[in-house]
């Protein structure tokens, strides 16, 4: 009984478990389902295809109708275009400088709390962990405009300070929650065996938990960078010199600039989520695992 | 197992920590763990008091004046006049909360319903299920600005591929992002976008039913639809309770998409309700009206929780045994 | 258990990590602080803060003049200037990053330039430093610059008709003329309008007649025969065109500041802004964007300029900052006309722009006389109001400067008419109280009778209630300085 039982090993076609009865998993109908799936799968790579083939496109074919999937004329220079029509690399480097900390910083104080109320005992823990699942449903408007205001106090707007210290203070909430429940899943015995050899909390922390929960950890890394790198609001109320923007501050007024060139904004666009992409398809397998154990949105 | 189906309320692990103590006072190990505790949770609970509780009872306090950010040293005490004005003078933050609560109803809605049916018809075993469920998962992982243009150029009444995917099968062309009518779906049908993610929590508890269950039940001469409504819809309301609330209130916060394609508009048909209050607080500067704004929303999200909470009693059913 | 040398890395890794990725955090914070707006011990030689992108100014072919100028001011007075440049283009970016700033306490010293709508947005906030005392110890008179813009420049909605107060140096003008296309006036047997302001027989009523005929369906039949068919339009007889702006010619007015009233739902408001919407519902003969669009060879996101362009706009309206893009390149024969005349009066458009100081700026006097600099020393004014900003200079001295510097690059149109137009041109932008947030909520009023979805009765009527309210609670929670 090491870790929950997960979809991912039960998936590979091997059970089929069919919701609506043994009786109707004949062939047909599970060839209807089948091109329904696929037909879904398709609908959900569209947009994204359809983003990579608009990108390639010269700007005067982009409204061509019909429309066509693939450009008749393929032009790559819209992707130097595109990065030069606005300081792209600059603003790329300011998302990654806010995003390696905001990750880190979660993932760090994340994982330390978590532990704290997954093993450790102390009075009041449990109001506080319910203080926890309070603070995930709070919206976020509250806040806000106080936010706003003590970091104006403080001096930090126009700073990349209100962006980049709460993620080391307390590193989200659902993290925390998420965290919790997957250490809960850890059997104790290896922490009893290091606590028995006098290891301290940190230590059982560093060398027996984290270590069993790659898992977890790498969900709440990826999902934590996916939602920094694509933050809008927060940059938007605290950046405010043009050349600090953030890669997303920049895309936005970036369509409004030289009258909106589909071609290269969707070339942009695109550019600016591969990072993105390509964390997701490091951590999938990971991440799939994670979302089925907590149902993280 | 504590997994999803477990609602955010119950706290299902502490339980397990509360083991009775040995001793009736406390030793000096378990002060020891106890000031560890609480030093692993200092960086939370700074946070937590500085940004979380601070910010609240400042919003609380600011509610009630006149606070104008251009303007702050001429603040005075308005009392409740900022609530009376929201709620019955300015049509705006009516009209907001109208519009912001029919995207959430659609968006949960139509997320919970194609959600369940592409975990229902995945579950029905296929081969290359991890290329699928890439696919699937794949809108997860982007999100955004970046998306928000992708879907905007999607949009697009002239030449966007909504546009024509609609001349495909010969139905009329629609303004989507253009139109009153049209806004608020165009904005569901970009969230449904992201279905892959309940899909796939449903996915792994549906396959978690045991398949004896649905065979003793076929044995008994249960037809499909009373498999699927006895068995497996029970099973899954705990999951679906989640999906409720957290979309509930996740979907209330909507900003970003609504800046920036719409701007609230065409004619304020997508003024959601945090738009509107960033409009008064980084726009008008009315920081203290704005203040109100935002608690008149954590009190109606509070009031939906708790219904939902409530009724959840009634339809969510604990494998723990009966609704609780 | 793994070895403990992994275990001593992992936990080495994990100590280091916090503090290195903290410091490129820290960099950018302390890089901000370096850049950010002057700490007062050192405003005696940081520079000066211009914030360009309150609607104009940073597109490529206005930077140059600006940068050069900025130049120019440096070496003659010794203090640098440095352009805050913010590339959204309705300027709404511009105008949170100025409120924000100012809470934050590092504002912009100068917003140039800055419409009047974008100084009206900010007037009751005391965001802009009032200018009369600096210019009457620089001597400067008010009347070197045109009357239109000083008066706009006032803003008598507020400080009162009687009042010295000025709170921008004017930077550019824009008057607005029409411009058409002679070759389909031509084809269609219409005469081309006069080419003298308030010309007889030059009115709303003539200007309908000849759109109709230069309104045609497929087959040819402009919109004034029987059987012409509305939903197969090749060429329309008026595009690029500011219904809203019809109603002027109604003589209607938007804020009355004696009574304190809006007056939105005028009958002669009511009367101008259904007409301007007939005009592309009722009688076919307007284009709006979504029409341009089907009539333009190649759409894209500018469907006026195409349909213009590709000849199938007959008529459209001119401002002086279009002529570098609906002017030039035209292949076909055009020129331009003074606006007809409505039932009430002749009223024609005026944009204005202008420099401000930010009252929150402590660089105060040299922001001052970065502007004097700028706006009113002729030969730099010049430069910088048609090179700058392709606008007129509203210097009066420097009246001329925009026919020469233009001639050249319009042969054969006839540029004056833009100057004779200054008699007739009313700006439209002025404050009134709740400014913002009336101008916000328009659009959800004026859109559908935009569309022709219901009349400018009600929908105004509606706007006016709407409104007044926002109006009368400003009063509640301010005062006007009398």
């Amino acid at each position: 009984m090491s870790f929950p039982k997960v979809s991912g090993a039960k998936v590979s076609g091997a059970v089929t478990t069919d919701a609506l009865g043994p009786r109707l998993t004949g062939r047909w109908s599970r060839r209807i389902c089948a091109v329904v799936i696929v037909a879904g799968a398709a609908a959900v790579l569209a947009p994204l295809a359809w983003m990579i083939s608009t990108s390639l496109k010269p700007e005067s074919q982009v409204f061509r109708t019909p429309i066509e999937w693939v450009p008749s004329t393929v032009r790559t220079e819209n992707y130097r275009e595109a990065v030069s029509l606005i300081p792209f690399w600059r603003y790329a480097l300011n998302s990654l400088v806010i995003a390696v900390p905001v990750v880190i910083g979660t993932v760090a104080t994340s994982v330390a709390v978590a532990f704290a109320f997954a093993r450790m005992r102390a009075p009041g823990l449990g109001w506080l962990f319910g203080l926890v699942i309070a603070a995930i449903m709070l919206p976020g408007e509250v806040t806000l405009v106080p936010s706003f205001l003590l970091f104006n106090e403080l001096g930090w707007v126009g700073t990349y300070l209100p962006l980049t210290v709460p993620a080391w203070l307390g590193g989200g909430a659902f993290n925390i929650f998420l965290l919790r429940q997957y250490f809960l899943t850890i059997p104790r015995e290896q922490d009893e065996l290091a606590r028995v050899e006098g290891h301290s909390h940190l230590s059982i922390l560093l060398r027996v938990i984290v270590p069993q929960s790659w898992p977890a950890v790498a969900v709440v890394a990826a999902f934590e960078f996916v939602h920094v790198w694509n933050d809008f609001l927060g940059p938007l109320l605290y950046i405010s010199e043009a050349d600090r923007y953030t890669l997303p501050l920049g895309l936005n007024f970036y369509k409004d600039i030289y009258n909106t060139q589909w071609a290269h904004l969707m070339a942009a666009s695109l550019l600016a989520l591969l990072p993105c992409i390509v964390v997701f398809f490091l951590a999938q397998r990971a991440f799939t695992q994670g979302v089925v154990l907590t149902g993280r949105r | 197992m504590s997994t999803a189906a477990a609602p955010a309320g119950t706290s299902a692990g502490t339980a397990a920590d509360d083991a009775p103590p040995r001793r009736r006072r406390r030793s000096r190990a378990s002060r020891r763990e106890a000031w560890a505790a609480y030093g692993f949770l200092s960086p939370w609970a700074i946070g937590f008091v500085g940004l979380t509780v601070g910010p609240i009872v400042a919003s609380l306090v600011l509610s009630f004046t006149d606070y104008n950010l251009l303007d702050a040293g001429d603040t005075s005490w308005v009392g409740t006049d900022n609530y009376r004005e929201a709620l019955t003078e300015d049509r705006l933050v009516l009209h907001s909360l109208k519009v912001t609560a029919y995207y959430a109803t659609l968006a949960v809605a139509l997320d919970l319903v194609v959600g369940l049916a592409v975990a229902l018809l995945l579950n029905t075993g296929l081969r290359a299920i991890g290329a699928i469920r890439t696919i699937y998962y794949l809108p997860a992982a982007v999100s955004g600005v970046a998306v928000s243009l992708l879907w905007l150029w999607i949009f697009q009444p002239s030449s966007g591929l909504a546009n024509a995917m609609l001349d495909l099968v010969g139905l009329p062309r629609i303004d989507w992002v253009y139109s009153t009518t049209w806004v608020i779906p165009a904005f569901v049908l970009m969230s449904l976008w992201g279905v892959g993610r309940s899909a796939f929590i449903y996915l792994a508890i549906l396959q978690r039913i045991p398949t004896n269950l649905y065979e003793a039940a076929a044995v008994d001469g249960a037809g499909p639809f009373t498999r699927f409504r006895r068995i497996t819809l029970p099973l899954v309301t705990p999951a679906i309770f989640l999906n409720l609330v957290l979309g509930i209130i996740s979907n209330f916060q909507t900003f970003t998409q609504a800046f920036v394609i719409s701007e609230g508009g065409p004619a304020n048909a997508s003024l959601f309700y945090t738009l509107y209050l960033y409009r008064n607080a980084f726009r008008y500067f009315r920081v203290g009206y704005a203040s109100a704004l935002a608690w008149i929303l954590f009190a109606l999200l509070l009031a939906l929780t708790l219904v939902a909470f409530r009724s959840s009693r009634r339809w969510v059913y604990y494998e723990a045994g009966g609704a609780r | 258990m793994p070895g403990m040398t992994r275990r001593q890395l992992l936990r080495r890794g994990l100590t280091l990590a916090p503090a290195m990725s903290m410091w490129p955090a820290l960099l950018a914070a302390c890089g901000d602080d370096d850049d950010g707006g002057g700490d007062a011990t050192d405003s005696q030689n940081a520079a000066l803060q211009i914030l360009v992108g309150f609607g104009t100014g940073n597109a490529p072919n206005q930077i140059p003049a600006q940068e050069e100028l900025a130049a120019a001011f440096e070496e003659a007075r010794g203090r640098a200037i440095a352009f805050r440049r913010i590339p959204d283009v309705d300027g709404q970016e511009a105008q949170r990053q100025l409120g924000v700033s100012i809470a934050a306490g590092n504002p912009a010293d100068i917003i140039l330039p800055t419409g009047v709508f974008g100084i009206s947005l900010y007037l009751d906030q005391d965001v802009w430093l009032d200018l009369a005392p600096y210019l009457a110890d620089a001597d400067i008179d008010l009347g070197l610059f045109a009357e239109a813009a000083t008066a706009a420049a006032k803003v008598p909605n507020y400080f009162g008709p009687d009042s010295d107060v000025i709170v921008g140096i004017p930077a550019g003008l824009f008057t607005h003329t029409i411009a058409y296309n002679k070759e389909l006036l031509a084809a269609a047997g219409v005469d081309e309008p006069p080419h003298q302001w308030d010309a007889a027989g030059w009115d709303y009523g003539r200007l309908l007649e000849i759109t109709k005929a230069l309104t045609l369906d497929s087959s040819g039949r402009n919109a004034a025969d029987a059987g012409f068919d509305p939903g197969d339009i090749v060429q329309f007889g008026l595009g690029h065109w500011d219904t809203g702006l019809m109603a002027l010619g109604y003589g209607a007015q938007k804020y009355d500041p004696e009574t304190r009233r809006l007056l939105l739902d005028s009958d002669e408001n009511i009367e101008g802004t259904q007409f301007g919407a007939d005009l592309v519902n009722v009688h076919h003969v307007l284009a709006n964007d979504q029409l341009a669009a089907g009539v333009a060879a190649g759409a894209g996101d500018q469907p006026q300029l195409a349909a213009w362009k590709s000849g199938k706009l007959a008529i459209i309206d001119m401002c002086g900052c279009d002529l570098l893009s609906y002017g030039v390149d035209n292949d076909f024969e055009w020129d331009v006309a003074p606006w007809p005349k409505g039932p009430a009066k002749l009223v024609s458009t005026l944009n204005l722009d202008v420099g401000a100081v930010v009252a929150a700026s402590d660089k105060r006097d040299a922001a001052f006389e970065a502007l004097e600099f700028l706006l009113v020393e002729p030969a730099n004014a010049r430069k910088l109001a048609t090179k700058g900003y392709g606008a007129m200079s509203p210097l009066r001295s420097e009246e001329g400067a925009f026919l020469t510097e233009l001639e050249s690059e319009f042969p054969g149109i006839d540029l004056q008419l833009f100057l004779d137009a200054f008699p007739f041109s009313v700006n439209q932008e002025g404050w009134f109280p709740a400014f913002t947030q009336v101008n916000d909520a328009g659009g959800e009023f004026l859109d559908p009778i935009a569309l022709g979805d219901a009349p400018a009765a009600d929908q105004l009527r509606e706007y006016q209630r709407a409104a007044q309210n926002l109006v009368d609670r400003w009063f509640e929670e301010n005062e006007l300085p009398s």
